[in-house]
């Protein structure tokens, strides 16, 4: 069985929808960083360690958890594709 | 009142409670925290392994299952609640999901067992809410690191045999497994205080105290923002489940009493403003209740919004504690002020949940921010008069 395929639009919407910042025409793009652009804090980074584990059925190790990881939309890409990589081989 | 359920184990901590835990309550509010041979029969029953992977000696049980036992052992003793809280929550919960293959092998079965019993040790004497001010530090050397500093207010912290340390170095927070059998860790238990007095809270010193690279709990620098939060997410569902026990609680003392209790020639049950506070206690018990099973069925679903929902019960429960037992002290009059009845501590007690855990503040501020996105309704603007 194959692994799920990223879906960027689905992780920016529960990102979206958890921003700290309120105006109204926010853009998040894939390489924006969540963490110092202010639309987010660092506590929702356990929040999207736990999106990610769930919605793509996998335990991310120890050592990947750290804030770069989580820094962006891509960040979090690459990570998933290199997880699922390394659970095929 | 707690609903069937298909786990033996929740039976088991129902039964445990009521013949054994809350006749006892009081006796452990006054008289020296929870004994020793109450811990062991915590951890020997499995309730202290409840809801952690039956991998490591654990019950593995579902969130649900787990807030059920812990509404169990809170509604007969909010002290004796407490090391479900730090322990196997704050804790266990965290070293589960966040340990190393190693930790959790080293740790988590001694603690299913009660061979090791842990706390968690982020408050200090300056800094509370603003957990990241935090002035325990932390020095790396080849060997591993060195940490010094004190922690304060810290549960279950004068009988613990490990620690979950929150140490800063210019700026980055890490977490520790800290024993107790390290050298230069010492503990001193806290006295004077309102509630949770048999929760053996401590302050916590730590005086050079050398740490092994391998009890370093998650990433360097990443203690607060996975580990601390992880935990308080854990916690915050331990004590949002807190609040409903001891309302539950608070309210059987009530009507219990005003069943009992004969004023004017007739039960105090039978007049009506007395029934008026039962109602709403009532209504709150079983609210706080739907509230939780909402989080817990969320948590056991994976759900990603499992986390903002338990801010949200979090900030609910702890308040309808404090409703709840207030209303009891009422209805109890005189005797609710006195020792003698449990209606008193339970509102002590209540008054704790407000403040651990994230204090109300706290969550209002994180439940403000969800709500201004979430219920945000931009259409709506046409509606408004130009």
């Amino acid at each position: 069985m194959g692994h799920k395929k990223f879906d960027r639009e689905a992780l920016r919407q529960f990102i979206v929808k958890n921003m700290n910042v309120f105006d109204d025409e926010v853009v998040l793009l894939d390489d924006t960083n969540l963490f110092t652009s202010g639309f987010v804090n660092s506590i929702f980074a356990m929040r999207l360690l736990n999106y990610l584990e769930t919605e793509y059925e996998l335990e991310i190790p120890d050592e990947f958890i750290s804030l770069t990881h989580f820094s962006s939309i891509y960040a979090m890409h690459e990570l998933i594709n290199n997880l699922q990589q390394v659970e095929l081989t | 009142m707690i609903k069937k359920t298909s786990h033996p184990l929740v039976q088991k901590a129902i039964e445990f409670a009521g013949d054994r835990l809350r006749p006892i309550a009081a006796q452990i509010d006054t008289q020296g925290g929870v004994p020793a041979d109450i811990v062991q029969v915590l951890a020997d029953e499995g309730f202290l392994g409840s809801v952690l992977p039956r991998d490591y000696g654990g019950g593995g049980v579902s969130a649900y299952d787990y807030g059920l036992l812990t509404e169990a052992i809170g509604a007969a003793c909010s002290n004796t609640r407490v090391l479900l809280t730090v322990h196997t929550s704050l804790v266990g919960e965290t070293i589960a999901k966040l340990g190393t293959e190693e930790q959790k092998q080293r740790f988590l079965p001694a603690m299913c067992s009660g061979k090791k019993i842990a706390c968690f040790s982020l408050s200090e004497p300056l800094a509370g809410s603003d957990a990241l001010s935090i002035s325990t530090s932390y020095q790396e050397d080849d060997d591993g690191f060195v940490i010094n500093g004190s922690k304060k207010w810290i549960s279950m912290g004068a009988i613990a045999d490990l620690f979950l340390v929150f140490a800063a170095n210019q700026g980055k927070i890490n977490a520790f497994l800290v024993e107790r059998s390290a050298v230069g860790v010492s503990t001193q238990a806290m006295s004077g205080l309102m509630a949770s007095r048999g929760a053996h809270l401590a302050e916590v010193n730590f005086t050079n105290v050398r740490v092994a690279r391998e009890n370093l709990l998650g990433r360097p620098g990443m203690g607060f923002t996975f580990v601390a939060n992880t935990a308080l997410y854990y916690g915050r569902f331990s004590i949002a489940w807190a609040g409903v026990a001891i309302a539950r609680a608070a309210l059987e003392e009530m009507v219990t009493y005003a069943r009992t209790r004969e004023q004017f020639g007739k039960k105090i049950s039978q007049h009506q403003l007395i029934q008026a506070l039962i109602a709403d206690s009532t209504v709150d018990v079983h609210s706080a209740r739907a509230f939780c099973e909402n989080i817990a069925h969320m948590r056991d679903a994976k759900n990603e919004d499992a986390v903002m929902e338990t801010n949200i019960a979090k900030l609910y429960t702890s308040r309808i504690a404090t409703q709840v037992a207030n209303n009891a002290v009422q209805v109890l009059g005189g005797n609710g002020l006195w020792q003698a009845y449990a209606a008193e501590r339970l509102y002590r007690e209540a008054r704790v949940l407000e403040i651990i855990e994230g204090t109300t503040q706290v969550q209002q501020l994180m439940v403000a921010n969800h709500a201004l996105r979430h219920y945000f309704k931009p259409e709506l603007r046409k509606q408004y008069p130009v």
